[in-house]
């Protein structure tokens, strides 16, 4: 249970670059992050994430204060996809994925049964069993995406944040990134928050919408009758 | 004071007398005591002296088709030393700069005449120096050891690294302004040049010798190379004074005190033949694994072997320069056992050495404690009188090293150059 | 699976590291029968002393010195490469051997170099040690400070690397004001030695770098986190800013008392790493930190036995070897990967 109450992120007391953000999310949910260029999406998804501290306002996941715990803690309720390009050499999908159980794992980073179990269901769930013993840096780009969201997912968080996941990719892996994401989200409960330019397949997977408005304004619509027409007119496009 | 009058037996009139060189205390009083020259070196001197006064074919032929070289009068006898020789002709006096092992090949000449005389044929490729001789700068100890032997200090116009100089008169004369400190390491040029010296003493090569020669070169100053280092026979590189003589007209003196040393030198090398045993010996302090050794040619090697000492290396021939670079293991190996461990450098004490390296407290001259080190007249700056007046005084590094060796033959020897560490 | 090969790799690496060691005992410039060195370290009196002397005091010190500074610089270098996601990265990126040698060149050069005096003291070998420990200190504070207040490595990697430029130019000055004698003796220091460490300061190296290897097995986890980035190693729980400091800490810790006993040893800590990873084709710490301990303390085994030269009189300086045997070796391993 995710909610936030006259939030207000940026850097630093002085910088503050939105408002009045509320919010709530729950479990089950796919939510899309809507807004122009520069609105300040990934300001927002950082904030969210604990990656950095909100300006002002209150945000509560599961009750608790996100950005008042340790690290450790805030990493088995939250785990991220991010648009940084990872660049590692020698490492096969399966141990980037196996590297998402580390905040289960003791002061070594041994993996034990559980957490073997956790990473094949994870290559399951996201259908890569014929990626998983090749190298990283030698997949096509939809395949990377994938492994990342793998890793992510086996970090067994509440909730996930991704920040442009279909960005870069061609039509039939975006299709597959958001179904994939869809089915994480029913099939095993967890609140699923992305960002994105796609409004269309925004608008066929999402069950909420988030819109950072060009007038500094937040709404949330949820998918109720209408709600295309909402969005649309939150995003200011005429049709 | 009175610790160095017992040492040499002087009288304190005669320190006082003044202008006695520490370094050559010992052996000044008994020459002017002594006071007469050999026959044959007068003879020969006389020679010298009549040859000077004569005309002489230094000067041109007026008619211009027929030059006329000049020829030899005589030469100065050199016994020991093979890096230079002194040869007189009528009114000019030419002093050559040879190769040790080919002494054919020249490496530098010098003619010396008086400033109004033409410069004489036969001699292009040599350096003129007017006569009389001034004042000259010495960039190098052991010539400042040469030139105190030969109480020349006062033709000293200036020096470098000052540190490094042992000759307490040098120290005085520095003060007095005498002496100009012309720089460290790095020569002071326009020091060098205000003191208007008649030449610049060089060691050539070795030092940063060379770039100082092509300095002077550039700086129109006269240099000279004093090149005694490279002679290896202990005797050959103390008859060089012979060479710092010529330039001031002090052979008759420079002959007399050679022949005192030489012969000192001759009566103690023979000294030490009688001993029925010779002690192993090795030298040098290691620096990490490297051990700098002498190589047999050298010259610690040959006065090592003329005090009656088994040198572990004399057979060995050199590789770098006349060192041999080797691992402390091998030296190890070969000197364990060795009965003598001399030259330590700085070391002042046996815990010194064994600082420097745990391993060094395995010799057996170390556990004996016959460690002797040849820094017993060292200055606060790191200067050693042993490579200052011990290059022209190697009868008394001699009688130290076999006052080390064989005691029993030197029973009232006191070390000198050198001293036991503790 | 590839833990099977691993493991096999790593028990014939252990075995050939166990050869190299042996080498350094059986082989140096004194050519002592093999019979007679195994009966010395069983512990039996052989007749001569002398060999019984070279093998237990200068041998043996040096074959543990190789051993340990070759798993210690091995280990620092792969964490810096990690840290600085940078596969140039040695472990003297930071500048701790710049302060070392720095220390080195005062207690070695100043007194000549500043005319006090060309070189009036025995260079004592624990005085060497405190010199370098020193420099290394007082250039790892620095840097310690820094990274409380820089939290970008690229920031910290670059004044290190200034720092480093800065001493070593400090130093070239007092180099051209010294005496030969005292050029010389800094100049040999430079070479590195692994035989010049002797019995009394073996324990001391054994126990620092055997206290920096377990250390550095804690840091596995954060530094595979590392890999990620800052942004995912965060979201993934690791905190940040500490897991920095230690890694700069323990890597410090290796290098500067490496550097302090056996003087600045290059390549070692550059190469190893990358022969590792592309061994065990892994990149996960966890099997990287033991490889590099047993590569790094393999190689510079052999390094040590090249050195000694053994048959003749004459030594080669270690740096020189290991920059020799080295720089082909990463070559060949980047090209062969680079084929794939």
């Amino acid at each position: 249970m995710l909610s936030a109450e006259n939030m207000s992120i940026g850097y630093g007391a002085g910088k503050q670059i939105f408002s009045g953000i509320n919010f709530s999310a729950v479990a089950g949910d796919m939510i899309g992050l809507l807004g122009v260029n520069g609105i300040g999406k990934s300001t927002l998804l950082r904030t969210i994430a604990g990656l950095q501290p909100r300006t002002g306002g209150n945000m509560q996941l599961n009750n608790l204060d996100i950005h008042a715990i340790p690290a450790a803690e805030r990493a088995k309720h939250i785990s991220i996809v991010l648009t940084e390009r990872l660049a590692i050499d020698n490492i096969t999908v399966r141990d980037l994925i196996a590297l998402g159980r580390t905040p289960y794992t003791g002061w070594l980073g041994k993996l034990n049964d559980t957490d073997w179990q956790e990473i094949e269901n994870v290559i399951r769930v996201m259908k890569i069993e014929k990626l998983q013993a090749r190298l990283f840096n030698q997949l096509s780009d939809g395949e990377k995406q994938k492994a990342v969201i793998a890793r992510a997912l086996c970090q067994q968080t509440p909730l996930m944040i991704l920040d442009e996941p279909t960005a870069f990719l061609d039509f039939r892996n975006k299709r597959e990134i958001l179904d994939i994401l869809k089915s994480i989200s029913t099939d095993l409960q967890k609140t699923i928050i992305f960002s994105t330019h796609d409004i269309e397949a925004c608008l066929q997977y999402c069950n909420k919408f988030w819109i950072m408005t060009e007038t500094g304004t937040f709404r949330q619509i949820k998918r109720t009758e209408n709600y295309r027409a909402e969005v649309m007119e939150a995003l200011s496009i005429t049709v | 004071m009175s610790k160095q009058m017992q040492h040499t037996g002087l009288s304190r009139s005669a320190l006082r007398a003044g202008n006695l060189s520490m370094a050559s205390d010992k052996l000044y009083p008994a020459f002017y005591r002594a006071g007469k020259p050999l026959f044959g070196t007068l003879g020969l001197l006389l020679l010298i002296i009549i040859s000077l006064l004569l005309p002489c074919c230094q000067q041109r032929s007026t008619k211009p088709t027929t030059q006329k070289a000049c020829s030899k009068t005589s030469s100065l006898p050199v016994k020991y030393a093979k890096g230079f020789s002194v040869d007189y002709y009528h009114g000019f006096k030419v002093i050559t700069i040879q190769d040790l092992k080919d002494t054919a090949k020249t490496l530098a000449q010098y003619v010396l005449l008086p400033a109004n005389k033409p410069a004489p044929v036969g001699f292009e490729n040599a350096e003129l120096i007017t006569t009389p001789v001034h004042k000259a700068v010495c960039v190098s100890t052991t010539t400042i050891g040469e030139m105190a032997l030969l109480n020349l200090l006062d033709s000293v116009a200036g020096v470098t690294d000052v540190a490094l100089i042992y000759n307490p008169q040098v120290a005085q004369k520095l003060k007095s302004r005498q002496i100009a400190d012309i720089g460290r390491q790095e020569v002071n040029y326009e020091k060098l040049v205000e003191l208007h010296p008649a030449f610049v003493f060089t060691s050539g090569g070795y030092d940063g010798g060379d770039k100082l020669q092509i300095k002077l070169n550039s700086l129109h100053i006269q240099s000279v190379l004093d090149l005694e280092y490279k002679e290896q026979n202990p005797l050959g590189r103390a008859e060089w004074i012979k060479f710092i003589a010529a330039f001031y007209n002090r052979e008759t003196l420079a002959d007399s005190l050679f022949d005192t040393i030489s012969t000192r030198y001759q009566q103690l090398k023979a000294l030490a033949a009688s001993a029925k045993q010779q002690p192993a010996v090795f030298c040098n302090l290691p620096f990490k694994e490297i051990w700098y050794m002498p190589c047999g040619e050298n010259y610690i090697a040959q006065l090592i072997a003329d005090a009656g000492g088994n040198f572990l290396w004399k057979d060995e021939a050199a590789t770098n320069g006349l060192n041999l670079n080797l691992d402390y293991e091998a030296v190890y190996n070969k000197a364990a056992q060795a009965d003598y461990w001399i030259n330590t450098g700085f070391a002042a004490s046996l815990k010194d050495i064994q600082a420097s390296d745990k391993k060094n407290a395995l010799f057996k001259a170390y556990k004996t404690g016959n460690v002797y080190s040849n820094n017993k007249r060292n200055t606060t700056g790191g200067g050693f009188d042993f490579w200052e007046s011990g290059t022209v005084r190697p009868d008394e590094i001699l009688a130290d090293l076999i006052a080390v060796f064989h005691p029993e033959l030197l029973k009232d020897h006191a070390l000198y150059y050198y001293q036991k560490l503790k | 699976m590839t833990t099977g090969r691993n493991t096999l790799l790593f028990i014939a690496l252990s075995i050939l590291t166990l050869i190299a060691f042996v080498a350094q005992l059986l082989l140096g410039s004194v050519q002592i029968p093999f019979g007679q060195v195994v009966a010395v370290l069983t512990g039996h009196h052989i007749q001569n002393e002398t060999w019984s002397n070279i093998i237990l005091q200068s041998r043996l010190p040096g074959a543990l010195a190789a051993l340990f500074a070759g798993a210690g610089l091995s280990v620092s270098g792969l964490q810096m490469q990690t840290l600085f996601r940078n596969p140039v990265a040695g472990p003297f990126v930071l500048g701790i051997s710049s302060g070392a040698s720095f220390g080195v060149a005062v207690f070695i050069l100043a007194a000549s170099a500043f005319g006090l005096a060309p070189q009036t003291h025995i260079i004592s070998g624990w005085g060497i040690i405190m010199a370098a420990s020193s420099g290394a200190v007082a250039i790892f504070l620095v840097i310690f400070v820094l990274s409380f207040r820089l939290s970008d490595v690229v920031a910290i990697l670059i004044i290190g690397l200034m720092i480093g430029g800065g001493i070593n130019a400090v130093i070239e000055i007092m180099q051209s004001f010294s005496s030969n004698e005292a050029l010389k003796n800094y100049v040999l220091w430079s070479f590195g030695s692994f035989r010049y460490v002797d019995i009394s300061q073996i324990f001391y190296l054994v126990a620092i770098v055997t206290i920096g290897c377990v250390f550095s097995f804690y840091l596995s986890k954060p530094l595979n986190l590392l890999l990620l980035g800052d942004t995912y190693a965060s979201s993934s729980g690791l905190n940040i800013r500490p897991a920095k400091i230690m890694i700069v800490l323990c890597t410090s810790i290796l290098a500067g008392s490496i550097t302090a006993f056996c003087g600045p040893i290059g390549f070692v800590g550059l190469a190893v790493p990358h022969i590792a990873r592309s061994l065990f084709k892994t990149a996960d710490h966890k099997i990287l930190t033991p490889a590099c301990i047993v590569l790094g303390a393999c190689i510079c085994c052999l390094c040590n036995v090249l050195a000694s030269s053994p048959g003749s009189d004459y030594i080669l300086p270690v740096n020189a070897i290991t920059s020799l045997t080295g720089a082909p070796v990463v070559i060949w391993v980047i090209l062969k990967q680079k084929k794939v």
